[in-house]
């Protein structure tokens, strides 16, 4: 009996719906004729109904799987007789669907039908999918292709990234061999790759074995490489009347490799036609810009040369100008001569000389001759209401202005800009100051204090350490009471407990000698915060930069402010445990600063005064006592006092030394925030760090060359393209203090750079300098190459002063102990 | 914070009191922090304009670090100097002022530039104007009527007509009188360096003024000690513009009546247009031996000049705003001899830190230089007693906090009350 052909199974189908172009059933019939009673295993995308699953059960009655794949999951409810037919829903695009159907097929499809959503895109991403899942010898099938052809399906015509381009693209794969190209078969398929994101790889190409086409269909077959090529040439036969059968035997047996023939060398793709298109159109339209810009030029052109011609039409005008004039300069030159020799001229000469005989120059005679000509003159050609305007206007900057009668002058309303009603805060309060020469500015802090206002009593301490010059006598004369002590006596923190015991205020103030307080109310305005809430034992405020404060000077104030968050009035208390903060934050809670602070008398003899065994930071510590003890601290961003120095590298070495050293003391459970450095012997760090000071002297003059266009920060990059150059020709202050306590370290070995070092303190040199950009950059300031220069050493200085604060703060060994010695003089 | 300001004239053209100013203050602010430009009208610029906007020419440049924009009109009107707002400049100063973001205008002479409070106003910047002189009342700028006399209230305008500029320009005068209402309403703080100032506007406009003292410089300021015994030659000083209501004259007319020798009086500045002014007191002095013509000086020579003479002679024959040569030689301790009238006279207390004679008047001056060169050993007390002005960096930190005001920066002294104590 015959078996049914598909077409016949297709068309008595009584269960679920299914719909395919006629076409196909007869293309199906052949095509499947090998597999009809085998063991196979097929797999459609697209689902639908699941008619066209029982449909192939129903034909393929040998099959083992029918897998239908779809994304609907709908589908999922279809129930089917045969158990041989699976369904899975997912997308047939991504590769997690793959995978969970070679998980139910393990050993691959013979047949894979895409009837899914016909969208190019996904056709050949489905292509790319699914054909690794075909058997060899199998085939793969692509309905509905026509959609390829359509805009709405991601096709069309000469659409380069259709379904149907990309599998007429296979074709020229099949025939790979004969490309004499050195490029992989994936390159040929590089755009859609690029375009659909494939997973593509050579070998999967190398087994298409053959493409069909069919009206709306596509068939790839699946095959083993090796069966994919030309294979061997068999010439067979015996008789040879045309041609040489010499030449034909030679070619029995060669490959298609052993053909001579030229290779072409290509490297890139054809584009596809719509970027061509596009590229063109956009060519189009600048070629159109361009024209009507040629046309306004023309336009321009032409302008121009009507001006031009204007021009020397002007010109020429001129000339005859020039003509004329020249000819009414001889005719009045020969008019005067006649006005000269006039009987009227010669009585006007005479007039005049007796006027000046009369009323010579210069006397008041002659001013009222003079006066009255003038006026006469006004008022003549200008008229009497100008004449009059003109005569008042003159009047007044001659005459001496009077009062109105009873005009009262707004004084009364002067006084309403006092302060009604003034407080006046019923108290005391000690500023002290300690002094030693104290400048020239020193007199006007004190004219300042003197002209506080709101305060009951102010008393002023001076703690004198040896003044030499007229610092004593100027106290003296704004009444201050004063305690004179020897240079060797002082210290910053003993000093000020030294005056406070003298003071007899409820409040103590101290300032430094060369801070001046900003405005009348600057005592008031700290003093008045106390009442705000009686924690409050200490009151600080900002300090802003004098009118002669260099950049460097300007931005350091900046920073500090900045980088504590302290840029507006706080109250600052430890609101959690205050151990646990970090060193940032204890910073800035316990900012007391000591250029100028007020505290309550009591409270300061309550926690003790400063700590005299510190004489650096005795301030900060001292704010840290009051803060721990549950005090809290004003800060006033909004009252100030005026204190700024521009200081050398050698100061910033040193002082940033010092500081460092009793920072880490005071917090030393965050020391590690405070400052780090490498491991390093004292000597080969002071050699690195002498080895950056003196490379940036030897870079000077690149700096400065270069400095016209850079950033601050990009000067470290001279240094660092260059690598370590040492001048010894160049030696400042800094170097020759470096250079001293290199010489006087005891402990020497061998003297080497470390590259560890040079690089750390080089990275936070650049790191600063960037922060000073930024400052530079926001303010809008303007740097010249000089003070680049100067900025760069003083952060240098910084950094290398509080590194070696890190390195030999806990040493006591005789170096570290001469270092420390060196380093605390004169700041 | 960004700051704006504009002022009618500036650096390196222009080089007077005002312009001192902002120069001072911009570059303070700088310092603390602050990113400035300073906005101004090129009235006497005629090179570098690099862009046209409209019917106007704008120029950048940077003096002294500080970043300028310079506008002008091609044709400057006639009116200029006159016009409070004027309409035209908005385009300029939408397109090449305000395409930057500022936080504050601070306009420190509204004349040529008034329209930038509009503009800023309608962007919802806020704006502080310091009052430097009587020109949003006073076209004419010093408020002495064309007939010589003071006038410290125009009478919304009607005065103005009356008195300087008659009844055909009746529309104009009570136009600019209502625009210059406009313009103080229109502005958020309103500061004037003297008392004296603030209580004009406070008569003629009812509007409230804060007094922020103007702040000198004291980078190159260096006190005068010169001490006087009795028997030593006097020298009084003139130092500034000697322009007629400068009124350098009243001193000649002055020593006229004295006839004590111990008396050296030197002149220094510049006449400008003054020609024939300058010449009748070239005229004077040559016939009094005890007068010195010393003509023009440069900034970098003021801390000697200050330092040769022993009192300072301010003679001005109309009121004085805050007047410079005032604050300057206070600043250096140099006792002054001024007005009894204006913002001169509440910047020096006869007898305390100088003296006070009757304006305009020889004979009361004549008084005062005599009693003075008959003992001299009295200008020691006063110069004692000189209190200095404030400095730069005072002035430009009451500025800031104002400026704070508006940028919402937390005070603590905003609850108890103390920001007027500034």
């Amino acid at each position: 009996m015959r078996d049914s052909s598909l077409k016949e199974i297709y068309k008595s189908h009584k269960g679920k719906i299914s719909d395919k172009w006629e076409s196909y059933l007869d293309i199906y019939d052949e095509i499947f004729r090998d597999f009809k009673n085998k063991e196979i295993n097929l797999l459609e995308i697209g689902v639908q109904n699941g008619g066209s699953l029982e449909i192939w059960a129903k034909y393929f009655t040998k099959a083992k799987n029918i897998v239908g794949c779809d994304i609907d999951e709908r589908c999922a409810q279809l129930k089917f007789d045969d158990e041989r037919i699976k369904v899975i829903i997912g997308d047939a695009t991504s590769q997690e669907t793959a995978k969970r159907i070679r998980e139910i097929v393990p050993e691959g499809f013979h047949i894979i039908i895409d009837d899914g959503s016909h969208n190019s895109a996904d056709i050949i991403r489905a292509f790319v999918n699914f054909f690794p899942l075909l058997e060899y010898g199998g085939i793969y099938i692509v309905e509905d292709l026509h959609c390829s052809y359509w805009k709405n399906f991601g096709g069309g015509l000469f659409e380069y990234y259709s379904a149907m381009n990309f599998f007429k693209t296979l074709v020229d794969l099949i025939n790979y061999e004969h490309w004499r190209l050195s490029k992989g078969r994936t390159w040929l398929l590089s755009k859609f790759i690029e375009k659909f994101n494939l997973n593509l790889d050579g070998v999967t190409l190398s087994t298409i074995n053959s493409i069909r086409f069919y009206n709306s269909l596509c068939i790839i077959k699946k095959d083993y490489p090796s069966k994919n090529l030309l294979g061997l040439r068999i010439v067979t036969g015996e008789k040879c009347e045309v041609g040489n059968e010499e030449e034909f035997r030679k070619l029995d047996r060669s490959l298609i490799c052993d053909v001579p023939a030229g290779v072409e060398v290509v490297e890139e793709l054809p584009r596809p036609p719509q970027e061509l298109i596009q590229e063109m159109q956009e060519l189009k339209s600048k070629i159109s810009e361009l024209q009507s810009l040629n046309a306004n030029l023309v336009e321009d052109l032409s302008a121009k040369n009507e001006e031009i011609r204007k021009l020397r039409e002007e010109i020429s005008a001129k000339d005859e100008q020039i003509r004329k004039l020249t000819e009414d300069v001889m005719r009045l030159s020969s008019e005067l001569d006649s006005i000269k020799s006039s009987v009227t001229w010669r009585t006007m000469m005479k007039w005049h000389s007796f006027i000046e005989r009369i009323a010579p120059l210069g006397t008041r005679r002659r001013r009222w001759y003079d006066l009255g000509i003038k006026g006469l003159r006004i008022l003549v050609n200008e008229g009497f209401s100008s004449f009059l305007y003109k005569f008042k206007q003159y009047r007044v900057l001659r005459r001496p202005p009077r009062m109105e009668q009873g005009q009262q002058l707004p004084i009364s309303a002067f006084e309403k800009y006092q302060p009604d009603n003034e407080e006046v805060i019923d108290t005391k309060v000690s500023i002290i100051i300690p002094t030693k020469n104290a400048g020239d500015d020193f007199e006007y802090t004190l004219e300042k204090i003197r002209c506080q206002r709101g305060i009951k009593e102010i008393e002023i301490i001076i703690v004198d350490s040896g003044s030499t010059d007229n610092t004593l006598n100027i106290a003296e004369k704004y009444g201050a009471k004063i305690f004179r002590i020897t240079p060797e006596e002082f210290s910053h923190s003993r000093t000020r407990n030294f005056a406070a015991e003298k003071a007899t205020g409820e409040y103590l103030v101290f300032i430094t000698q060369d801070a001046i307080p900003v405005g009348e109310y600057w005592l008031y305005n700290m003093i008045k915060v106390f009442n705000l809430d009686n924690k409050i034992a200490a009151v600080t405020c900002r300090q802003i930069p004098r009118s002669d404060a260099d950049i460097f000077a300007c931005y350091s104030l900046w920073n500090h402010y900045t980088t504590l968050g302290l840029t507006e009035d706080k109250i600052l208390e430890a609101k959690e445990n205050f151990k646990r903060l970090s060193y940032i934050e204890k910073r800035s809670i316990c900012q007391l600063d000591s250029v100028c602070c007020a505290v309550k008398r009591q409270i300061f003899q309550e926690i003790g005064g400063f700590n005299e065994e510190l004489n650096y930071a005795e301030d900060l510590e001292f704010g840290k006592r009051l803060i721990s003890a549950g005090y809290k601290i004003a800060f006033l961003y909004s009252n100030a006092v005026i204190h700024s120095h521009n200081r050398t590298a050698l100061y910033f070495f040193k002082r940033s030394f010092v500081d460092t050293s009793a920072l880490m003391r005071i917090f030393e459970e965050n020391k590690g925030e405070i400052a780090s450095i490498p491991k390093s012997s004292l000597e080969e760090f002071l050699t690195s760090i002498f080895a950056i000071y003196q490379t940036i002297q030897y870079y000077k003059s690149d700096i400065i060359n270069a400095f016209s266009n850079i950033y601050l920060e990009d000067l470290v990059l001279i240094i660092r393209k260059n690598g370590i150059k040492l001048d010894s020709s160049t030696y400042d202050e800094l170097s020759e203090l470096l250079s001293k306590i290199i010489d006087r370290l005891k402990n020497k070995k061998r003297i080497r750079i470390n590259e560890k070092i040079v690089d750390l303190i080089l990275f936070r040199l650049e790191s600063q300098l960037k922060h000073i950009d930024e400052y530079i950059e926001k303010t809008g300031s303007t740097i010249t190459p000089d003070v680049a220069i100067s900025c760069m050493c003083k952060v240098f200085a910084v950094i290398a002063g509080s590194s070696l604060a890190c390195l030999i703060s806990d040493e006591s060994d005789e170096d570290s102990k001469v270092i420390k010695e060196l380093l605390g003089e004169g700041v | 914070m960004n700051i704006l300001y504009a002022v009618h004239q500036f650096f390196p053209k222009h080089y007077t009191g005002t312009e001192r100013f902002v120069l001072n203050l911009s570059r303070q602010m700088q310092r603390m922090g602050h990113r400035v430009k300073v906005l101004t009208y090129g009235i006497t610029e005629t090179e570098g304009f690099t862009k046209t906007v409209h019917k106007f020419l704008v120029k950048e440049y940077t003096y002294q670090g500080i970043d300028v924009i310079s506008i002008r009109h091609k044709e400057i009107p006639s009116d200029v100097s006159f016009t409070i707002f004027d309409p035209d400049y908005e385009q300029v100063l939408e397109e090449s002022v305000f395409t930057e973001e500022f936080d504050i205008l601070h306009i420190a002479h509204p004349m040529r530039v008034g329209q930038v409070l509009k503009v800023a106003d309608e962007l919802g910047i806020p704006s502080v104007v310091t009052l430097t002189d009587f020109w949003l009342f006073c076209p004419r700028g010093i408020a002495v009527t064309s007939t010589g006399k003071m006038c410290s209230d125009p009478e919304k305008g009607s005065k103005c007509i009356r008195e300087c500029y008659g009844y055909g320009w009746k529309d104009k005068i009570l136009k600019r009188f209502n625009e210059s209402v406009e313009f103080l309403k229109r502005v958020d703080v309103v500061v004037s360096p003297t008392k004296f100032l603030a209580g004009i506007f406070k008569q003629v406009y009812g509007i409230d003024v804060r007094v922020i003292r103007h702040g000198i410089d004291y980078t190159t300021v260096k006190p005068n000690r010169r001490y006087k015994k009795k028997g030593d030659t006097v020298v009084f000083g003139y130092i500034g513009t000697v322009l007629p209501h400068k009124g350098a004259h009243i001193i000649c007319e002055a020593l006229k009546l004295i006839e004590n020798e111990n008396i050296r009086v030197k002149i220094y500045g510049h006449y400008f247009h003054e020609v024939e002014y300058y010449r009748n007191l070239v005229k004077e002095a040559q016939k009094d031996r005890r007068i010195e013509l010393l003509g023009e000086y440069k900034d970098e020579e003021l801390s000697r000049i200050m330092n040769e003479v022993d009192c300072t002679i301010v003679p001005s024959i109309w009121w004085e705003n805050s007047p410079l040569t005032v604050l300057t030689s206070l600043a250096y301790k140099v006792p002054v001899i001024t007005i009894n009238i204006g913002g001169a006279a509440e910047l020096v207390k006869d007898g305390v830190n100088g003296f006070n004679f009757n304006i305009g008047d020889p004979d009361s001056l004549a008084n005062i230089l005599e009693r003075i060169a008959n003992n001299p050993e009295i200008l020691n007390r006063i110069r004692e007693n000189v209190v200095r002005p404030p400095r730069i960096e005072e002035e430009a930190f009451k500025y800031e906090k104002i400026y704070k005001i508006f940028v919402g920066e937390k005070t603590l002294d905003r609850g108890v009350g103390c920001l007027s104590y500034i």
